[in-house]
C-alpha cells in the first residue's frame, strides 16, 4: 500500500483496488491475446463478465432515489455469481447526523422471519426487514436484503454490501390506530426495469389484515407478529399503490402510497403528473390564463410532456378558471411535439410510446365526478383533485374519436362531450 | 509507447491528493471528489490507448496534462447528470472504500470548502432577491421550472433566464475565489 496515504486510508485503498484491477485487466487482455485462449469474454475477470451481461437498453428515469446510494436490484442474474460479489459493508452515519430518538441501538436490532421476493424470480436476495429499538424508546425499522445470514442490500454494481446495525430507514411509536412504521421504501435503479418499491409496516400488535392495491387489484399480505412485507416492480405511483390496514376492533386505515388524483396510471408503464399552470392570457390586460399539461411523474432527461390544455381565468390575477371545465383530447406518439407563447415554450413527447391522453381541468366546487367512455363502456374516473387538473393516459389502441368524456355535477347531472372542450382552441403550433 | 497499468498507478501515487481538492472545489462534496478521482484513473486506464503525448497540452508532464482533460470532462458530466459517472469504475470492478469523518473534514481542508461555502452565502445574500430567489429554487430546492415560474409568479421562459442570468452573475462575483489552474506536478 503506497506510504504517501498513511493519513488518506480512502485514497490507499482506493490506489490498492485500482492497481489489483488494472493489473487484472492486463492479465485478461495478455491471454486473450495469445492464439487459442479463451475469447475475451470468457477470459474477462468475473466481475466484467456480470458487468456486460447487466448492461441493456436503457430508459432511465432519473434518480429519485431515497437514502444514500442504497438502491437497485439486478434482475436474471444467477444467483452463485450473485452471491459471490460482495463489496464493503456500507458505513454507519456520522454521529452528527443522527438524532438519539431516531439512533437505533445496535444490540436490539433483530431480522425478522418475514421474507419478499423479488418480482423477477431471478436469484436476487428476498427482501426483510430488520427492526430494533431506537435510544428514545421508538420502534426502527430497515428494509434490506437477506444473503445467508447476512442484512444488506444489492447495490447497482450487482455487489451484497452489508447495512450497519445504526443505518435506519425510520422510526416510529405504535398508537392505537396505527403501527409504529408503515409505508413504501423505494430502491432506484439505473434501468427502469430493476426499480422496486418495498412496502412494508412493523409494530402493529392490534393489526389483524394487511392489504396493497396494485393498479386497483388488492392483494392481501401476510401478517406475522404484527408486521408484513411484500415488493412491487417500479414507483409507488407507476401502480396508484394503496395500503389498507384492518384492525382487531373493526377500525379500518387507508395509506395511499402512490396514488393521487394529480397522477395518472399509465396503461403499462412509469406515470404521469398533472400539472396545472397561470399565465398571462392572449392579451396581457386580459384575463389570466389556466393550463393543464401531462408529463412524465418523474422528471428525466427526454420526459415526454404533452400541449398545455389552456382556458381563461377569472381575471387578469385570478389562477381560477372561468369555465366549469376544460380539457382536450388527443393522441400523442414519438416525435410529436410542438410550441406556444410565440415559440418560447415548447412540448415534445420524445420517443414515449403513443398514448391516447384526456387532460384538463374543472372547476372542484360544480363537478363531482370525472369520467372517460369507451365503446365498451366506462374507461376511467376519478373525482376531482385539490385544483381542479386531471388526466386519463390510455394505450394509443384507443382513437380519441372513440372517447366519450363525461362531467358529473354536483347536482346530479352528467355533461357528455365527444371532442375537445377548449373555449380558446388549442393554443400550440 | 502506451501507458501501462504502473505508469497510471504511479500517476495516482503522485497526483491523486491534488486530483481530489481540485475535484473537491468545484463539486463542493468531498464524496464525490473521491468518485471523480476514481472515475478518473479508472477511466485513464481504459483509455490508456488514446493517450498521445504530442496531443496533450499544458505542464510539463503531457500524462498530468492528459489525466485533467479527462477530470474536466468528467467535472462537465457531474453537472449535467447531478451524479458521477461511474463507468469506468464499474468496467474495472474497482472499490472504492468509504470516507472516514477525519478524511471527509481532511478533504475540506485540503479544497478550502468551507471559505467557498461562506463566499457562496455572502455572494448570495448579496444578490438583489429577484436575482437570489429563481437561483435559490432551483439549486437548492432543487425545482423544475415549471414550478418556479408558478412559485413567482413568472413565465417559464422568463425563469429559466432569470436562474440563467444569476448563475452568471454568481461565477463572475466567485471568480477571484475559485482556482483557475490546474496543480502542476511538481
Amino acid at each position: 500500500m503506497p506510504e504517501h496515504f498513511d493519513d488518506f486510508p480512502v485514497l490507499a485503498g482506493l490506489g490498492t483496488s485500482l492497481r489489483a484491477a488494472m493489473a487484472d485487466a492486463e492479465a485478461a487482455e495478455a491471454t486473450a491475446a495469445v492464439p487459442g485462449a479463451a475469447t475475451p469474454v470468457d477470459a474477462a475477470p468475473e466481475r466484467d463478465r456480470h458487468t456486460r451481461r447487466w448492461r441493456r437498453g436503457p430508459r432511465n428515469f432519473g434518480a429519485l432515489s431515497s437514502i444514500l446510494v442504497l438502491g437497485v436490484v439486478g434482475t436474471a442474474a444467477a444467483a452463485a455469481t450473485l452471491t459471490v460479489l460482495r463489496g464493503s459493508p456500507i458505513p454507519a452515519p456520522r454521529a452528527a447526523d443522527l438524532q438519539p430518538a431516531m439512533t437505533a441501538k445496535a444490540e436490539t436490532q433483530r431480522v425478522l422471519d418475514l421474507r419478499a421476493a423479488d418480482p423477477s424470480g431471478g436469484g436476487i436476495p428476498p427482501y426483510a426487514l430488520r427492526i430494533g429499538e431506537s435510544q428514545g424508546g421508538l420502534t426502527c425499522v430497515t428494509v434490506g436484503q437477506v444473503d445467508g445470514d447476512q442484512f444488506g442490500i444489492v447495490g447497482t454494481d450487482r455487489r451484497f454490501r452489508n447495512l450497519p446495525p445504526t443505518l435506519i430507514d425510520g422510526c416510529g411509536q405504535e398508537t392505537g390506530s396505527g403501527p409504529a412504521v408503515a409505508g413504501a421504501r423505494v430502491l432506484d435503479a439505473t434501468n427502469y426495469g430493476d426499480v422496486r418499491t418495498v412496502v412494508y409496516g412493523v409494530g402493529n400488535s392490534e393489526l389483524e389484515a394487511a392489504a396493497l392495491e396494485i393498479r386497483g387489484v388488492a392483494r392481501k399480505l401476510e401478517v406475522k407478529d404484527g408486521a408484513f412485507l411484500t415488493v412491487v416492480p417500479g414507483y409507488p405511483e407507476d401502480s396508484a399503490l394503496t395500503l389498507r390496514l384492518t384492525y382487531e376492533d373493526g377500525h379500518t386505515a387507508t395509506h395511499p402510497l402512490g396514488a393521487s388524483p394529480l397522477t395518472a396510471l399509465d396503461p403499462e408503464g412509469p406515470a404521469w403528473r398533472v400539472e396545472t399552470s397561470v399565465g398571462m392570457g392572449p392579451s396581457k390586460k386580459g384575463a389570466a390564463r389556466v393550463c393543464v399539461s401531462v408529463r412524465a411523474a418523474r422528471s428525466a432527461p427526454k420526459s415526454p410532456s404533452s400541449p398545455p390544455a389552456c382556458a381563461l381565468g377569472r381575471g387578469p390575477a385570478s389562477g381560477l378558471q372561468r369555465d366549469r371545465w376544460f380539457f382536450d383530447i388527443r393522441t400523442l406518439g414519438p416525435g410529436d411535439q410542438g410550441s406556444f407563447d410565440r415559440d418560447r415554450a415548447k412540448w415534445f413527447w420524445h420517443d414515449s410510446p403513443a398514448r391516447t391522453v384526456v387532460w384538463g381541468s374543472v372547476q372542484r366546487e360544480r363537478v363531482a365526478n370525472i369520467s372517460v367512455h369507451g365503446p365498451a363502456g366506462l374507461v376511467r374516473e376519478q373525482k376531482p383533485s385539490i385544483n381542479g387538473g386531471f388526466a386519463f393516459v390510455l394505450d394509443a389502441s384507443v382513437p380519441a374519436s372513440a372517447l366519450t368524456v363525461v362531467m358529473t355535477t354536483k347536482d346530479g347531472r352528467e355533461h357528455r362531450f365527444d371532442r375537445p372542450q377548449l373555449p380558446i382552441g388549442r393554443i400550440d403550433s | 509507447m502506451p501507458l501501462t497499468a504502473d505508469d497510471i498507478a504511479a500517476l495516482y501515487d503522485a497526483h491523486a491528493r491534488s486530483f481530489v481538492a481540485y475535484f473537491a472545489r468545484r463539486v463542493l462534496d468531498p464524496e464525490a471528489a473521491v468518485d471523480l478521482t476514481a472515475e478518473t484513473f479508472a477511466a485513464a486506464f481504459v483509455n490508456r490507448a488514446k493517450f498521445d503525448p504530442a496531443l496533450a497540452s499544458g505542464g510539463d508532464d503531457p500524462a498530468v496534462a492528459w489525466l485533467f482533460g479527462i477530470a474536466r470532462n468528467h467535472v462537465a458530466m457531474y453537472f449535467r447528470a447531478g451524479a458521477v459517472e461511474r463507468r469506468a469504475v464499474a468496467k474495472l470492478g474497482v472499490e472504492r472504500p468509504e470516507l472516514t469523518e477525519p478524511e471527509f473534514e481532511r478533504i475540506e481542508e485540503l479544497s478550502e470548502l468551507a471559505d467557498l461555502r461562506r463566499r457562496v452565502t455572502l455572494e448570495l445574500d448579496a444578490m438583489p432577491p429577484e436575482h437570489a430567489d429563481p437561483l435559490r429554487l432551483r439549486v437548492v430546492d432543487e425545482l423544475g421550472y415549471d414550478e418556479i415560474a408558478a412559485r413567482l409568479d413568472i413565465t417559464e421562459t422568463t425563469a429559466r433566464a432569470r436562474v440563467s442570468r444569476s448563475l452568471r452573475a454568481l461565477a463572475v462575483r466567485l471568480e477571484p475565489y475559485l482556482p483557475i489552474e490546474e496543480p502542476s506536478n511538481a
